[in-house]
Formats: structure tokens, C-alpha cells, sequence
């Protein structure tokens, strides 16, 4: 669906603005639906990874998957307001800016809390962890 | 051209004390080039002092002081510049003065004298003692050492200001600890050491605050400004009898500097115990040159102790009372070291007789004439003590005199010397000072001091008899035994004592003749002499005048006082010689009669003892030990007390946490815990779990909002 | 000249933090490399002293503060980073960049574990002892102050001996008791600054006062003045300031001849800078933190503790209680108890001293009696005194840093610091036996070595004031032959009688690389002592006019034209434009 959405729209798109922004501007003008789509898929395929796999690495990913999605959402919104001259910031590019900011350091953090696990309990399986309790 | 040179004089031992001290151990040099260059060194300080005499006498005495500071020659530096300060002392109480010594050196009659006493017997002894010390494993190191002194000394009757004084004063001190304790494997010389240097420090005490009261009075510690400054009555008054004024609170001060340094009444029980040292030390520092410090200082400030009285008083009576005691001490030693040493002590005591009379000439005159025979009587016991391989105990000597024939002879020049046996140097210069006591008109009592000085001559004459008699004469008491002494890697004894080599005989024969001649420089003019010495040393004396007449006048009495002695010592000589040559009975008979004495005597009347119970481990040692029970207890303790009330009341905080306050918190927990077991059925601990609670809640969330949410 | 261009350059600060980057620098070390850290540490405790050493280009005949830097720092409380140098700081800065290369070096063999946080924690110290007496603004001053406590407790701390723990507690609370009293007073002091010259009645006179004050203290010196008036100008706008020199000019500023700080506030102030030095240097009753914190340091921080730490007391009654507080200083209540403490200090010390069984503890009180005799010197309050004060905390840190080695040498040969386990060590060390022999000497004031030189000039002075304080100080003198020609004997003298000892090795090659720059400095300053005493003469003499004016007949000059308020003000607005 999407793919077919993707073509059509290039069929559609001048020469002269093919590059990335015209693109994705030509799409937004289409409407926002996509976006959210395609971050949703994200958000659910984090969420998925989140609660059923076993390996902390994975879920770390995962989360960052999560993360990546609310990105998405705030890039798009962002720029579809402001082609529709709802909105003259870039308050979306700011708050994306500060949660890959965030995502590094907490992935620094969660990574040394890894490895020190690791160096602990010979494992990074999070069933094995239930430490959380107390 | 000399004159250029005078700040070799000096520098050349320190020089070589420096050369021998850093580079006579890794080098390994041997016996031969170290004597030569410690001996050199000094030879050329003699030379070069014998060309300053020259030149000074010849060119500018009778000026009086010739100093670097006045530019009479280069090198000199300013030295301490301490800042501006006010005077505290005197008309100019209040006013500026600026602090600066300055390193540098004077050429006067009196350091002229000083100078050729510490060059000439210094070389002597120096060339003694390549003998005497051969074969020690130190030699580099008691070269050295030696000639550091030779430096330090120089510099104390050359500097030209106090400071400098003080500098060659401290040093000779720290040059005598170390030689003393040359031999520090030996209990008695680690201990003679340090009490050497711990006495001398007490005195030291005196001098330096005198000192430092004399820059508060005159602001400046220049010898010839003080000089000038102190003969001005506006400064110093002079005081009457009985008076205790400014002059004699600084000569109090100087006077227990000299004390100390000179062995004197009450701090003279350092110099026994330094015998412990290598002889030559004891000759050159512990008679001939360092202990006399004390009278060239008393002579060199002669103008501050001229105005108090009361100050010179006291110095004759310690002079006397010294005189006496040590002469008495000496009766019963049997260590000839120790005789000798007591006799230093008993002939220094002579000298500040005769400074405190007022007799300065005199005093500095003894001083010169002493260096040559006690010196001498000292490398002769040395020369002993090498035959009879460091043996010391004149018990177990006698009959010497065929064994040591060069030895003995000066020895007996020596001895008639110090009885004062015309016309030997100690002759001349006992007879000035008893003659000066005599007529003294600066402090009454002059005859007493005479007559106390005349006994002193009795003493003498019978101790130093005694002791020819226990070495020289007789017959042989050492037992030729094979038993190692002294030293342990020493070879085995001969059979019989033998001379001295050549190294050691020939200062032995130059201080005889000096000691035979010495006397005539300042041969007095009731003999028909001129008081070339005493003329010579005028200029640096203040009441110049008053000598002068002294000088001129001269009668019968003056013969007949020489008389007096010279026959007292002589009977003296002879009647001990015959109670310890052929009267043993008697002699024995008169010790059990005088027992009391006589152990007292030996015990040196218990003074080291007393001083020991009462000052170091009574003041000293008791106050230490107090302070130190205090210093844990009382003042740590509060320390300590305040940290313990700090942990005390933090337990006591820590319990009314744990029972009171914490009591109220658990009971509100346990509460909660009694409410919350359904609750707590939901925490697995499960990382996914939670995670799977917040997508559903959150899901919830969505759905309530999609609902009834807008 | 050359100080402007050297301030240009910063060379304060790089003196200051360039210990501090080398630990930054350490801490990339693998820590596992021992030698490498070791030679790491080494080569930049010599590269720390190469800058100190260009300090000596102090103008002496300029006087005043040098060197000056100055940003703005933490500008809501007014706190600048100020930093520069008299002569009495640039001899102690020298001092410490020397004794910090002696102590890095001579834990060469002697620390084995931990040996990078070691290395780390000594130069930290480094920095936190140079910035004290670097530091132009009370703020930075305390920041310093506090921040120097911290690694010298570690290292007595980790690698100290048995009793380390208790020692290092002791040193630190005690410490801290002092520094807390000190804030006190320095805040009191920067309140009451813009207090005066702002709301105060008469705050126009006291304005007019205190920069005539500034001044007389800066005398020729420009950049000095400069920093003066700045703070000054902000005061008189109610902005309150941390400058040392500016509350100088307060304190001897007068108004109708009567000092602007009250006398009863000035005693108080007094008391509370007098608290935390006084525990510092140590005086009399404060002084048990130092015996248990020398005795149980590792030898280079005994070296530190004894060679510049204690200097920081002295230094702080030089630079605080006596030119901010003339008036307190020298009031003859306030002297009475400073003088009794200082003498007590002496006496007390040394006899305390000769009880000592522990070789160390004993040249730790040795310590507490020649601190004694700086205090005396400083509060004699006379030019010859203070020089020889001042002179003497130069000596102190050379002699008995070398005497804190010689116990190091051979604590590391036998691990025992009783002095009854040596005897005759001459035997078997004579190289060593020299070098003790000089440092005996030293420390009880033989001439021709530096101690005699400080000690004469204190007594000097002293004597000028009370002949009876000179004659408890020179007693001194006596006792502490007494103790140290004892502790020799006992060690150095006699036959070898442990047989440990029989096969002592005499000083390594590295031993008298450390031993050798301090005999020299002690024969160096015995001898030729102008070349170190003209650095701090002038200052001392601006420190005794500021507290007693009219010394000896002098005059601080006021410069011509007078106090003009026109000046300052563009002076202050391109400081302001050039600092911000």
C-alpha cells in the first residue's frame, strides 16, 4: 500500500524537485495519513519487540524503535503544519533533536548497565531479572 | 700586596676542608695526599698571615682597624640585609636603623695576634696529627674536619662585625662536636660531644642576645662603630661599683658566651668530657685556640666591659674561683688528658682574671704564650699515648724519660713553662697578670685576686710536678701486655714504647722553642723589656692612657712579686718531686688525711653529677616527660574528647532514631504492608510484565479517549 | 615589563593548573603501567616547576601584587577570578613547585599500590597549595583552601602507616573546624565592605578614605591599584567584592584617625581567621592533629604536610589577619595571647619533642616549636622580625622536608621509626650521616646555614619589642639543639647494635638527587640570603607601615594629585569591558 502510495506520488513529482524535501513535502501535501501509518507500524512493531523478546539488547532496540517513531510523528506534524501555515517554529525539530539526544544517553547508560549485569550474572536475559521487585 | 690576600687566609682551609670532605672518600686518596693538601692549605694561610703582619706592622699600625668594610680590602658582601628596625636601647631609643651585617674580615693588632697564634700552632698540630692519626679509616674525614675548624676559627677573630664573631663562635663549636665525636663508635665521645655542644649553646644564649641588644643600642654590629659608639658616654655610661646598668646587662650576655666557650664557672664541665677526641683536637681546639674564643671576645668588646664595674668584678672572681677549682680537680685525675685538661680550664681561668682586672694586654698575652705550652704539653701526651698504643691512665705509665727522649725534653720546657719558671713563656705572662692583679685599680680587691692567683701558682706547679713525676719519672708501670687497647684493629703492642716519628717530634720542638721564646715579645720592662706586646695591642683598647702609666710605673714591689711566685713554684716543684719520687709514704699519708678531699677531688666534686640530676633529667628531661604526659592527655585528650562527645551524641541520636522515631515510620509500614498483600501479588519482578501492564493501560487510555474522549 | 608580559601570558594560572592537568592527563593511564605513571609523574612535577620558576622576574623594586589576572568568576555573588603574586607568595609558590617535585620523586619506590591515584591526589594537592597563595579573591581563596584538604586527606588516608585512618580523620575535621570559623569572617568582611563605602553615614569619607589607603599599599605598582580601585568603585555602588587587597585598603584606611572596621569587629574577625591558621600552623593548643598526621603520612606527604601546609597558617596571618586587621593585631590584649601561644609553641614543642621516641614524631614537634618561632616573628609586628618570619617559612620547608626524608630513607630501608632500632648508622651510612648532619644544623639555626639567618632576624625584632619574649625565644634555640644533637646521637652515633642494620645500603643515586637541591637552598640562603630577602623586603615593609603606620620613621608615600575619584571611573569601565 504504501510502496504503490510512494510510486504514484513520484509519477507526480517535477524533475526539478526530486530530492528529499520536495518529496516528502509532495507527499505531506497528500495529507499526514501515511506518516502516521508508517509510525504506528513502528511504534507497534517496538512495543512487540518490547514485550515478548528475552535478550535485553533486543529490547533496547526495540525501544529505540518506539522512540524513532515518536520522531517520525513530530517531524511530520511539524512540517505539515507549517506548509499549511499553522505553525512558523520548529518545535517538532527541537523536541526530536533533544529525544535522539536523550535515546544516546540512555542507550550509554542502559549499555553500561548491560555489561555490568553481565559481568554479574553471566546473562541479558531480562526473565532471569526480576530484581525489579524490591 | 698581602693585605689583598687576606680573605685567603680563611678561605684557602675552607677550601681544602671542601676538596677533602667531597672528594676524600669516593677517590680514595691516600694518607700522603691529603695530608698535604690539609697541611698545605694551612701553610699558606700561615704564610700569607706572616706577610699581613709584615705589611699591617710596617704600613699602618698602630691605626687600629683595617677592615673591608672601609675598603682597606675587596671581598666583602652585605650579608644579612634585614630591613629597617627601631632602636630599642639608649639616646637613640626609637629612631631608624637599618639591619645589615656584612660578610667580611678585619686585620687589627688583636686579630693580627689571634691570627698568627691559630696559623702557627694550627700548622704545627696539623703536621702533628698526620702521625698521630695514621692508619685511622677517617683520615680524609678528620682532615677535613680539621680544617673546616681552622676556617671557622679564622673567621671568628677575623670578622670584622658581631655576626661574624658569632659565625666562626657557632662554627668552632660545630667543628668541635664533630671532632670530639670523632670517634663516635666510643660511648664517651658520642656523649662528650653532644654535652660539648649543648653547653656551648647555653652560653651562645648570653652571647646572642647581648648581641642583639648591641645592634638595639648602637644600631650597627660593626666591631669598630660599636667601639667608637660604646667609649661615648651618651651610649653607655659608665657605671659605678655595684651598679647593674645597660653595660653590664651586656656584658652579662657576653660574658656567659664566653663561659660557655672558654669553659669557665659554671659551664665548664664540657671540656673534661671533650678529651674523648682524636689529642691533636684537644691541643688545637681544647687548649690552644677555640676555648680561648672567650678572652678575645671579652678583649675585642674590652670597651663595653670597661664601663661596668661590677661586670669586670664578676669576671675576676669567676676567673679566680675557676682558676682554683680546676687546679684542685687536677690533683687527683689519673687520665693525662684529663689532668691537662683541668689545667686548660685552671690557666683559661687566668686569662679572665686578667681581663677582669683590667688587664686585657695581659689576659691576650697568657692567651699566646698558653697556646705554645699547652699545646705542647698536649702533643706530648699525645706522642705518649701513641707509644703506649691509646693508652691514657698515667697509673700505668713512669719512666718515660729514657724511652722518649725528644718527647720528654719539651716536655720538661713545657712544664717549667706552665709552672712559670723564669724565663720561660708562662713566666712572663703569669707574672703580668698576677702584677696587673695586683695593682688593679679598676675593681677593689685587687691583692685577694692576686693572692688567689698566687695559690693558683702553687697548684699548678704541684699538679704538673705530680704529673711528671706519674709519666716521665720513676719506674715503668705499663705492662707490655699483648692485649689489644683502644682500637681493636690495631696491631699488637711492642714489647717497650718508642719514640715518635719524625712527624710528630718535630712540632713537638717547635712549639719547645716557641714556648721558650714566646715569652720576650712581651717581656716586661722591670726586666728591662719594652712591652712590645702591649704596646702592639694598645690601639684597640679603650682608657689607653690609663695603661700607659701602669706601664711606666714599675718598682721594687714588682720584683719582689715576681720573686714571690717564681720561688713558691719552685718549692712547690721541688717538694712534690720529692713526695712522688721518693717519699711515697708521705705521700700516701697525706691522701688517707686528706681523704675526703681527695675523693672529691677525683669525683670532680660531683658538678657533672649535680648537673645532670638537677638540669637535664630534673628540668630538662622532667618538664619534657610532663609536657609530652600532657601533651597526650590533657590537650590531645580534648581533641580526643571532643570527638568522642561527637560519636557519643551521635549514638545517642541514632538510638532515638532507631527506637522512637523509626518505630512510628514501621509501624506506619507495617500498616501499609498488612493492606498491601493483594497488591503486591502483581509485582513478579518481570521487566515485560510492568511493560505489558503500561501497553495495555496505555491501549485503555486510547480506547477511553477514542470514546468518550472530545 | 617582563610581569606584564608574563601576566599576559597567564602565567599564574598556568603555574596553578598545570599540576592539575597532569592529574587530568594520569587519569588516561592504564593503571596497571606503574612505571610509566611514575616517569609520567615525574617529568610533569619538573615541567610544573619550570613556569614557577619564571616568577622570579617579580619586580622587586616595584613591590606590591604582580602578575595580575583577572576574570569575572561567579558575578551574582561578585567572586572574580583573581589571581596574583607578591613577593612573600612568589618565594612560597617556588618553594611549593620545588617540594612538590621532591615529593613526586621520592615516592618513587616507596609507593607500590595504587600508585596512579597516588600520583593523581599529589598533584591535585599541588594545584590546591599553589592556588592558596595565588589566590587575589577571598573566594577563590576558601575554594582552594577547602579543595586542598580533600587529596592530603586520601593520601594519609590510603597510604599511610598503621594509624592512618585515625590520623587522617583527625587532620581533616580539625581542619575543617577551622576553615568553617574563617568563612565566617570572610563573609563578614565581604558584607561589611559595600556596607561601608555604600550605606554607611559617612560612606563619602570612608570612599575618599580607603582609596588613599589603596593607594599607599599599591604605591607605584599601576595594575595593583587598578584591581584596588575596581573593587572599590563597584563597593561604592553597594556591589560587594572578595578582593584581599581591596578589604587591605579597608582595614588601613582610617577616619579621623580612627580605624573604619571598629576595634571590637576586628577582634572578632581576628579571632576567626586566627582559628583556622592557628590550627594550620599549628599554635600552642592546636597543634595534635600534626604530630599523628605527620607521624602516619607516607614520607611525601610528611614532605608536603611539614614543607608548605603549615606555611599556609603563617602565610594567612601575613596576608589576612595583620593588613586587613591592623588594628586587632596589634592590640596589646590580642598580642599578649599571640605571643604566649607562639612562646608557649616553642618551649613546649621543643621539650615535648625530646620525649619522642618515634623518630618522625619527633621532628614532627620539632615543627611545632620552629612554627613557634614564625608566629613569634610575625607578630613581633617589626620589619626585621617579619622578614626573618618570612625567611624562617622559607627555611622550615627546606630543612624539615629534608629531615621528613631522612626519615623516609631509612623508614624504607627498615620499616620501623623507632629511634632505639638505630643505632650508629654512621658506620654504615656515612653519606647519609653527612646529610643529616647539615640538615641537624640547619634546623637549629647554625650560621652559615639558612636557620641561623631567620632565627637571628626574628630574635632581632623580637627583642625590639619585649627583651624577656626574646630571651623564651632564645631558649628556644637552646632546647632545640638539645633534641635534635640527641635524636643524632642516638641514631647516628655509638656501634651498630641491630643486626638489620649492620648491611644498610648507603644514599641511592635518586636519594641524593633529592637530598643535594636541598643542601644546597640551606647553604645558599646561610650565605648569600639578599638575593631571597629582597623579594619579600618591600612587601614587609608596606604589611609593618599598614599595621603600625609610621614605623621606624617612615611614611607610606601617598602619590601625587592625591585621591581622585575621576581616574578610576574609566579605568573600572575598561575593566569592565575587558574582564566580562
Amino acid at each position: 500500500m504504501v510502496t504503490e502510495a510512494m510510486w504514484t506520488v513520484l509519477q507526480q513529482v517535477p524533475n526539478q524537485a526530486r530530492t528529499w524535501q520536495g518529496f516528502i513535502d509532495a507527499l505531506l501535501k497528500k495529507g499526514i495519513n501515511d506518516f502516521i501509518l508508517l509510525s504506528f507500524l513502528l511504534f507497534a512493531i517496538g512495543v512487540a519487540g518490547v514485550l515478548t523478546r528475552r535478550n535485553i539488547l533486543i529490547i533496547f532496540m526495540s525501544i529505540e524503535l518506539i522512540l524513532n517513531a515518536a520522531n517520525l510523528n513530530f517531524i511530520a506534524f511539524t512540517r505539515y503544519w507549517q506548509m499549511s501555515g499553522r505553525l512558523s517554529e520548529h518545535m517538532g525539530h527541537v523536541f526530536t533533536i533533544f529525544i535522539i539526544v536523550v535515546a544516546a544517553a540512555e542507550a550509554v547508560i542502559g549499555l553500561g548497565i548491560v555489561i555490568a549485569l553481565y559481568r554479574n550474572r553471566q546473562t541479558v536475559a531480562i526473565d532471569e531479572i526480576d530484581l525489579l521487585k524490591w | 700586596m698581602f693585605l689583598k690576600l687576606v680573605w685567603l687566609i680563611p678561605a684557602l682551609p675552607l677550601l681544602s676542608a671542601a676538596i677533602l670532605g667531597i672528594f676524600g672518600r669516593p677517590l680514595r686518596w691516600s694518607e700522603r695526599t691529603i695530608s698535604w693538601i690539609a697541611c698545605g692549605s694551612v701553610f699558606l694561610s700561615l704564610v700569607i698571615t706572616a706577610g699581613v703582619f709584615v705589611q699591617y706592622r710596617a704600613a699602618h699600625w698602630p691605626e687600629p682597624y683595617l677592615t673591608s668594610e672601609a675598603g682597606g680590602f675587596p671581598h666583602s658582601f652585605v650579608w644579612v640585609p634585614g630591613g629597617d628596625a627601631e632602636l630599642s636601647l639608649g639616646p637613640r631609643a626609637g629612631q631608624r636603623a637599618t639591619f645589615r651585617a656584612e660578610w667580611s674580615y678585619q686585620v687589627d693588632p688583636l686579630s693580627m695576634v689571634m691570627m698568627v697564634v691559630v696559623t702557627l700552632v694550627g700548622f704545627l698540630i696539623h703536621v702533628f696529627a698526620i702521625g698521630y692519626m695514621r692508619g685511622d679509616g677517617g683520615f680524609y674525614r678528620f682532615f677535613a674536619e680539621l680544617n673546616l675548624f681552622m676556617f671557622m676559627m679564622l673567621t671568628l677573630v677575623m670578622g670584622s662585625n658581631f655576626l661574624m664573631l658569632f659565625v666562626g663562635w657557632e662554627g668552632v663549636g660545630l667543628c668541635s662536636y664533630l671532632l670530639i665525636g670523632y670517634w663516635f663508635h666510643r660511648a664517651d665521645a658520642k656523649a662528650a660531644s653532644m654535652k660539648a655542644f649543648i653547653v656551648n649553646r647555653i652560653g651562645d644564649f648570653g652571647f646572642l642576645l647581648a648581641m642583639i641588644a648591641v645592634f638595639s643600642l648602637f644600631g650597627t654590629l660593626q666591631f669598630t662603630e660599636v667601639m667608637r659608639l660604646a667609649a661615648d658616654e651618651a651610649y653607655l655610661p659608665t657605671e659605678a661599683f655595684g651598679m647593674f646598668g645597660m653595660a653590664s646587662w651586656i656584658a652579662l650576655g657576653l660574658f656567659i658566651g664566653a663561659t660557655g666557650k672558654s669553659a669557665q664557672i659554671p659551664l665548664y664541665v664540657w671540656l673534661p668530657d671533650a678529651m674523648a677526641g682524636p689529642t691533636p683536637v684537644s691541643a688545637l681546639i681544647h687548649a690552644a685556640t677555640m676555648v680561648t674564643a672567650g678572652v678575645y671576645m671579652l678583649t675585642r668588646t674590652n670597651v663595653i666591659f670597661m664601663k661596668s664595674p661590677t661586670m669586670m668584678f664578676v669576671v675576676a672572681v669567676i676567673g679566680a674561683a675557676t682558676l682554683i677549682l680546676a687546679a684542685v680537680i687536677a690533683f687527683a685525675q689519673t687520665d693525662i688528658k684529663k689532668v691537662l685538661a683541668y689545667s686548660t680550664i685552671s690557666q683559661l681561668g687566668y686569662m679572665f682574671l686578667a681581663c677582669g682586672v683590667g688587664a686585657f694586654t695581659a689576659g691576650i698575652f697568657h692567651l699566646f704564650t698558653h697556646a705554645f705550652f699547652k699545646a705542647l704539653l698536649f702533643l706530648g701526651a699525645g706522642s705518649i699515648i701513641i707509644a703506649l698504643h691509646h693508652k691514657q691512665d698515667m697509673r700505668e705509665m713512669g719512666g718515660l724519660k729514657s724511652y722518649m727522649p725528644v718527647t720528654y725534653w719539651t716536655f720538661v720546657i713545657a712544664w717549667l713553662a706552665i709552672c712559670g719558671i723564669f724565663p720561660l713563656a708562662g713566666f712572663v705572662s703569669k707574672d703580668e697578670i698576677l702584677w696587673r692583679a695586683f695593682t688593679t685599680e679598676v675593681i677593689p680587691g685587687g691583692r685577694w685576686f692576686w693572692f688567689i692567683g698566687l695559690v693558683g701558682v702553687a697548684l699548678t706547679a704541684f699538679y704538673m710536678t705530680r704529673l711528671m713525676a706519674l709519666t716521665f719519672w720513676g719506674s715503668p708501670r705499663f705492662v707490655p701486655s699483648t692485649q689489644a687497647h683502644g682500637l681493636s684493629d690495631e696491631p699488637a703492642p711492642h714489647e717497650e714504647p718508642r719514640e715518635s716519628p719524625k712527624v710528630m717530634t718535630l712540632p713537638l720542638i717547635a712549639l719547645a722553642v716557641g714556648t721558650a721564646v714566646a715569652g720576650f715579645v712581651g717581656w716586661p720592662p722591670a726586666l728591662g723589656g719594652s712591652h712590645r706586646f702591649e704596646r702592639w695591642l694598645n690601639p684597640v683598647l679603650y682608657r689607653r692612657a690609663t695603661n700607659a702609666e701602669a706601664m711606666a710605673h714599675h718598682g721594687a714591689t714588682e720584683y719582689i712579686l715576681m720573686v714571690v711566685s717564681t720561688l713558691l713554684a719552685a718549692m712547690v716543684m721541688a717538694a712534690a718531686y720529692h713526695l712522688y719520687i721518693h717519699r711515697k709514704q708521705t705521700l700516701q699519708a697525706i691522701v688517707e688525711a686528706i681523704r675526703p678531699l681527695y675523693i672529691a677531688s677525683a669525683r670532680k666534686f660531683w658538678v657533672d653529677e649535680f648537673y645532670e640530676s638537677v638540669f637535664v633529667r630534673g628540668l630538662t628531661l622532667g618538664f619534657s616527660r610532663v609536657f609530652w604526659r600532657t601533651d597526650t592527655r590533657v590537650v590531645d585528650g580534648a581533641v580526643n574528647g571532643s570527638a568522642w562527645f561527637t560519636r557519643f551524641s551521635s549514638r545517642l541520636s541514632g538510638w532515638s532514631d532507631l527506637f522512637i522515631v523509626d518505630m512510628i515510620v514501621n509501624a506506619i509500614g507495617f500498616g501499609l504492608r498488612v493492606f498491601s498483600v493483594a497488591f503486591r501479588a502483581a509485582q513478579t519482578g518481570f521487566t515485560q510484565n510492568y511493560a505489558l501492564v503500561i501497553t495495555f493501560g496505555l491501549l485503555i487510555a486510547t480506547a477511553a479517549y477514542f470514546i468518550w474522549g472530545s | 615589563m617582563n610581569e606584564q608580559i608574563l601576566a599576559q601570558y597567564h602565567i599564574l594560572t598556568i603555574v596553578t593548573w598545570l599540576p592539575a592537568v597532569g592529574a587530568i592527563i594520569l587519569l588516561f593511564f592504564d593503571k596497571r603501567r606503574k612505571a610509566g605513571i611514575r616517569l609520567f609523574a615525574n617529568l610533569w612535577a619538573v615541567l610544573c616547576l619550570i613556569p614557577a620558576l619564571f616568577l622570579v622576574t617579580y619586580d622587586r623594586h616595584l613591590g606590591g601584587i604582580q602578575f595580575i589576572e583577572d576574570v569575572n568568576w561567579i558575578p551574582q555573588i561578585g567572586a572574580r577570578y583573581q589571581l596574583g603574586v607578591d613577593g612573600i607568595s612568589v618565594v612560597l609558590i617556588i618553594l611549593t613547585a620545588l617540594i612538590g617535585v621532591i615529593a613526586v620523586y621520592c615516592s618513587w619506590d616507596y609507593i607500590q599500590d595504587r600508585v596512579k591515584e597516588y600520583y593523581i591526589l599529589l598533584l591535585l594537592l599541588q594545584t590546591g597549595i599553589l592556588g592558596v597563595f595565588a589566590s587575589m579573591d577571598m573566594f577563590l581563596f576558601y575554594v582552594f583552601w577547602e579543595v586542598m584538604l580533600v587529596p592530603m586527606y586520601f593520601i594519609i588516608g590510603v597510604w599511610g602507616s598503621e594509624n592512618r585512618l585515625y590520623a587522617a580523620i583527625k587532620f581533616f575535621l580539625y581542619t575543617l573546624v577551622g576553615s568553617v570559623v574563617m568563612l565566617l569572617a570572610i563573609l563578614k568582611l565581604y558584607f561589611i565592605f559595600p556596607e561601608y563605602l555604600s550605606q554607611h553615614p559617612r560612606s563619602e569619607e570612608i570612599l575618599r578614605s580607603v582609596t588613599v589607603a589603596a593607594q599607599m599599599i599599591s604605591g607605584e605598582n599601576e595594575s595593583m591599584l587598578r584591581m584596588i580601585q575596581f573593587a572599590i568603585d563597584r563597593a561604592a555602588n553597594g556591589l560587594p567584592t572578595f578582593n584581599i587587597m581591596a578589604m587591605q585598603a579597608l582595614g588601613t584606611a582610617r577616619l579621623d584617625g580612627q580605624p573604619v572596621i571598629p576595634l571590637d569587629l576586628q577582634i572578632w574577625l581576628f579571632a576567626g581567621f586566627f582559628l583556622s591558621f592557628a590550627i594550620k600552623v599549628p599554635m600552642f593548643p592546636f597543634h595534635t592533629w600534626l604530630p599523628d598526621a605527620h607521624t602516619e603520612a607516607p614520607t611525601a606527604g610528611s614532605v608536603i604536610l611539614a614543607g608548605i601546609l603549615l606555611k599556609l597558617g603563617t602565610y594567612g596571618f601575613v596576608r589576612f589577619n595583620l593588613p586587613i586587621l591592623p588594628d586587632a593585631s596589634k592590640d596589646p590584649r590580642v598580642i599578649q595571647v599571640m605571643v604566649f601561644l607562639a612562646i608557649m609553641g616553642i618551649v613546649y614543642g621543643a621539650l615535648v619533642a625530646m620525649a619522642q621516641r618515634d623518630w618522625k614524631r619527633l621532628v614532627a614537634y620539632s615543627s611545632v616549636s620552629h612554627m613557634g618561632m614564625i608566629m613569634l616573628g610575625i607578630f613581633a609586628l617589626n620589619e626585621n622580625a617579619l622578614n626573618g618570619a618570612v625567611l624562617q617559612m622559607l627555611n622550615h620547608g627546606i630543612s624539615t622536608s629534608a629531615l621528613f626524608l631522612i626519615v623516609g630513607v631509612v623508614y624504607e630501608r627498615r620499616h620501623t621509626r623507632l629511634i632505639a632500632d638505630y643505632s650508629g648508622l654512621s658506620h654504615v651510612m656515612p653519606g647519609f650521616a653527612a646529610v643529616f648532619m647539615i640538615m641537624t644544623m640547619s634546623s637549629i639555626g647554625l650560621p652559615m646555614l639558612n636557620g641561623f639567618i631567620g632565627e637571628f632576624l626574628i630574635l632581632r625584632g623580637v627583642f625590639e619589642e619585649n627583651k624577656l619574649w626574646a630571651a623564651f625565644a632564645a631558649t628556644g634555640i637552646v632546647l632545640g639543639a638539645g633534641y635534635m644533637l640527641w635524636l643524632y646521637q642516638r641514631t647516628m652515633f655509638g656501634q651498630v647494635t641491630h643486626e638489620a642494620n649492620k648491611k644498610l645500603p648507603d644514599l641511592y643515586k635518586r636519594e641524593w638527587a633529592y637530598f643535594l637541591p636541598l643542601v644546597f637552598l640551606a647553604f645558599w640562603i646561610g650565605l648569600y640570603p639578599k638575593p631571597v630577602l629582597s623579594y619579600f623586603s618591600k612587601p614587609v615593609e608596606i604589611i609593618v607601615q599598614q599595621v603600625r603606620p609610621g614605623y621606624a620613621g617612615k611614611e607610606l608615600p601617598i602619590r601625587a594629585g592625591g585621591p581622585s575619584r575621576k581616574r578610576a571611573v574609566p579605568i573600572a569601565a575598561r575593566h569592565a569591558n575587558s574582564g566580562e
